[in-house]
């Protein structure tokens, strides 16, 4: 497959550098002038996490294109004049659209940054006139992104493969390098934009707090909530302009977190506070929910049109756009909530709690007990009443003990993130791994569940509102059944799942790990 | 991977041409595209200014001892690659018989591209083979330019008949090429075709200057010029066979 080499112009210009490396051969000019690429990736930079590179490629009043670059080759769409790709449903059918949508997921691709610079464009010819390699100047490059100043970025010269005719390329880059002018650079536009602006894309999307095991606790916790707030902050205009829905979910764990932290360690912070916050945070969790649990139906809408025979998945249409309807009336209300003056209120006085107090302020080691101490000792607790109550289940427990027992696996996962840096890593990840299997199965079967009740509320509204058809009711209930059976299937694997979690010889290993001594190796 | 095969028994129809043509248009609309051209004459390779030359390595491609992505090159069209002709394709369809199982051979040749493209474009030689009996079985669609005469309507029912013996047969899309509507018989083929049911495309591409010339400047009409008469039946008929084997009714443009 084609390859592209860029060569950093360290003396003379990258005009002059181009004419020389095609003097020789034949060669034919193509476009110069103007050219703008935006470069586009998500939120949380997925593609780029996956070595994809996508931008789109406008050059005013002659081409546009949308270029995937890819580890192993260059792939380059003509892309008219449709808008630049958002959600997965807007990129282009096939095996581009279908590289891409794998990697984002429900995500939205976002213009990241964006290059303005002049080019001049060559294509080297073979013998037939076939074009074999194309060479690119690019000059008085700058680059900037939404919030940020713009940079200035160097001339290059970009030497591009066609696929087949390799040896075009590399005889053109070792000339390249025999003039001395030109060194190679690895980084393609995105690189260079990155280090430029100064991106961060790490994006972890679970910021683990280093914490320190003296630490008092309440400092400690703290930290960690300044984290969940940061995590906030940088979701919350995502959701407010419904980019994609990964921007609430993000947006919602790191306000059930919130909530758990404060539940958790109420000996911790003081009581006022902890009352007044768990107030508030809990109603931030209860507005957002409704938009949540819509986004949630319309994200599996294409797996139950898959699950159901073809006449009932066309039918599911009219579901569809109820949810959609629903959805966008949800958000709309989700929106005025968020910029109205109780969030305002919320983050500022939560922010100046968090942050507050000056460090001098802050009691002394040994005033409160370490964080290592109450982590243990909360650990310890939530573990045990997971597995005291999830011992007691079995066939004829009613489902809300499951779903009971669902948010008590929550919490523990939490207490365990929170806590993480303070235990031996393999261990510990060990055990989160083994309660996140046990939280699938409890996530699915709850899900199953609810859906079915909305589904049946759904049903009814559609019918008030004189907006259904027999099919699309008929492909409801046929969809109805296959919850059922989905959230049968997922009791049925409950105990293998818990067995499997509350296995002795893992246990006694988490007993180890909670007892070890103050102090220990981090 | 949409397959489609450009055929006929006879040569000389305007195969060749319509196979780039059809590739280049199919590329524009964002698509992966793939144009094999497995006519040993190896024109496609022509018009698209690739040196046909797959060495002495037919018969390694169809052993699968050589990887067929290895052969690809890339046009000067984005979006469009080629995997060129060769004279020896010629030798194809012994090779194909000495290796036995014919199709499943090129099937197992084509699994890899899936992945990689969105369409693939058989440029087939003339006549029946082994070759083309195999690319009935893997093609999704059959393409069959067909030139307006008594002649040429009656080779392509002895392609219906003797694909009408077989179980998996692709789906079979007629339409007029060279069609020059001065000549009585091509206006009353055409008009005939149009209100018969014999499955013809409703686009003709004309007799053109322009086709002939594709040998001259190497290039799709529609790259070169592309308001030509010819170019612009090449778009329509291109958004015809998506609307036919693809249900696309948004269709290029």
């Amino acid at each position: 497959m084609s390859r592209e080499v860029g060569l950093r112009v360290l003396d003379g210009s990258a005009q002059g550098v181009s004419e020389e490396l095609v003097s020789g051969v034949e060669w034919e000019a193509g476009y110069s002038g103007a050219e703008v690429a935006r470069l586009l990736d998500t939120f949380d930079w997925r593609l780029a996490r996956s070595g994809l590179r996508l931008q789109v490629l406008e050059t005013p009043g002659s081409y546009r294109l949308l270029r995937l670059r890819t580890e192993e080759a260059v792939l380059e769409v003509p892309w008219g004049s449709r808008p630049v790709p958002g959600l997965a449903g807007s990129l282009p059918e096939g095996v581009i659209g279908a590289r891409i949508a794998a990697e984002i997921g429900p995500r939205r691709v976002l213009e990241r940054a964006r290059i303005e610079r002049a080019v001049s464009r060559r294509r080297v010819l073979n013998s037939e006139g076939k074009t074999v390699v194309r060479v690119v100047a690019e000059r008085d490059a700058t680059v900037s992104g939404p919030g940020t100043e713009r940079a200035k970025l160097s001339d290059i010269v970009r030497v591009v493969g066609v696929t087949g005719y390799d040896s075009a390329l590399e005889d053109l880059v070792a000339v390249a390098l025999g003039l001395g002018a030109v060194a190679e650079v690895a980084d393609d536009d995105l690189s260079r934009a990155i280090e430029a602006l100064r991106l961060d894309t790490s994006c972890a999307r679970r910021p683990t707090k280093e914490l320190d095991p003296a630490w008092p606790a309440d400092r400690a916790l703290k930290s960690i909530l300044r984290e969940l707030l940061k995590t906030m902050d940088a979701t919350v205009a995502g959701v407010r302009q419904d980019l994609d829905s990964e921007f609430l979910h993000d947006f919602r764990v790191a306000v059930r977190r919130t909530r758990a932290a404060l539940g958790q360690l109420k000996g911790v912070l003081e009581p006022a506070a902890v009352k007044r916050f768990t107030r508030e945070f809990r109603w931030l969790g209860e507005i957002t929910g409704p938009t949540r649990d819509l986004d949630v139906y319309l994200l599996k809408i294409p797996a139950y049109r898959e699950d159901l025979p073809s006449a009932h998945a066309e039918a599911l249409g009219g579901l569809e756009l109820h949810l959609r309807q629903r959805q966008r009336e949800s958000q709309r209300r989700l929106a005025e909530l968020l910029a109205g003056d109780r969030y305002t209120n919320l983050v500022r006085e939560w922010r100046l709690y968090l942050e507050g107090k000056p460090e001098e302020e802050l009691p002394e080691v040994g005033s409160v007990p370490a964080v290592l101490e109450v982590a243990d000792l909360r650990i310890r607790k939530a573990l045990d009443k997971v597995l005291r109550d999830g011992r007691k289940i079995d066939a004829a427990t009613p489902t809300e003990a499951l779903h009971r027992l669902r948010i008590d696996c929550k919490k523990l996962r939490y207490l365990l993130e929170f806590f993480r840096s303070l235990y031996p890593a393999k261990p510990i990840g060990r055990f989160i791994r083994s309660l996140k299997k046990l939280q699938d199965n409890l996530g699915d079967l709850n899900d199953y569940s609810v859906q079915q009740e909305q589904l049946g509320a759904f049903a009814e509204e559609m019918v008030e509102a004189g907006e259904t058809t027999a099919e699309t009711l008929l492909a409801m209930g046929r969809l109805q059944a296959r919850l059922e059976e989905g959230e049968a299937e997922e009791r049925r694997r409950f105990h293998p799942c818990f067995a499997e979690f509350a296995a002795p010889k893992k246990l006694s290993r988490v007993e180890r790990l909670l007892h070890s001594p103050r102090g220990r190796r981090r | 991977m949409k397959v489609y095969a450009l055929y006929n028994i006879k040569g000389g129809v305007g195969k060749t041409a319509s196979a780039v043509n059809l590739s280049y248009l199919s590329a524009l609309d964002g698509a992966r595209t793939l144009l094999w051209d497995l006519d040993p004459q190896a024109a496609a390779t022509f018009y698209l200014r690739v040196r046909p030359r797959v060495d002495a390595r037919v018969k390694r491609l169809i052993a699968g001892k050589v990887a067929v992505e290895d052969l690809v090159r890339g046009t000067d069209y984005p979006g469009l690659d080629l995997l060129p002709g060769d004279f020896r394709y010629r030798k194809l369809d012994r090779v194909l018989e000495r290796e036995g199982r014919p199709s499943a051979r090129l099937a197992a040749l084509l699994q890899p591209l899936a992945d990689r493209y969105d369409r693939l474009f058989l440029d087939c030689p003339p006549n029946i083979t082994r070759v083309t009996d195999a690319v009935f079985v893997a093609a999704d669609v059959l393409l069959i330019p067909t030139i307006p005469t008594t002649l040429s309507l009656r080779t392509l029912d002895l392609v219906r008949q003797h694909l009408a013996k077989r179980s998996r047969r692709p789906a079979i899309q007629p339409f007029f090429t060279m069609v020059d509507r001065r000549k009585k018989l091509h206006r009353e083929t055409v008009d005939h075709a149009a209100t018969g049911g014999d499955g013809f495309l409703p686009v003709s591409i004309p007799y053109a200057t322009e086709v002939e010339r594709m040998g001259v400047h190497r290039e799709p009409v529609g790259a070169t010029t592309p308001w030509s008469r010819a170019a612009v039946a090449y778009r329509e008929l291109w958004r015809e066979i998506r609307r036919s084997s693809e249900g696309d009714e948004s269709a290029a443009t």
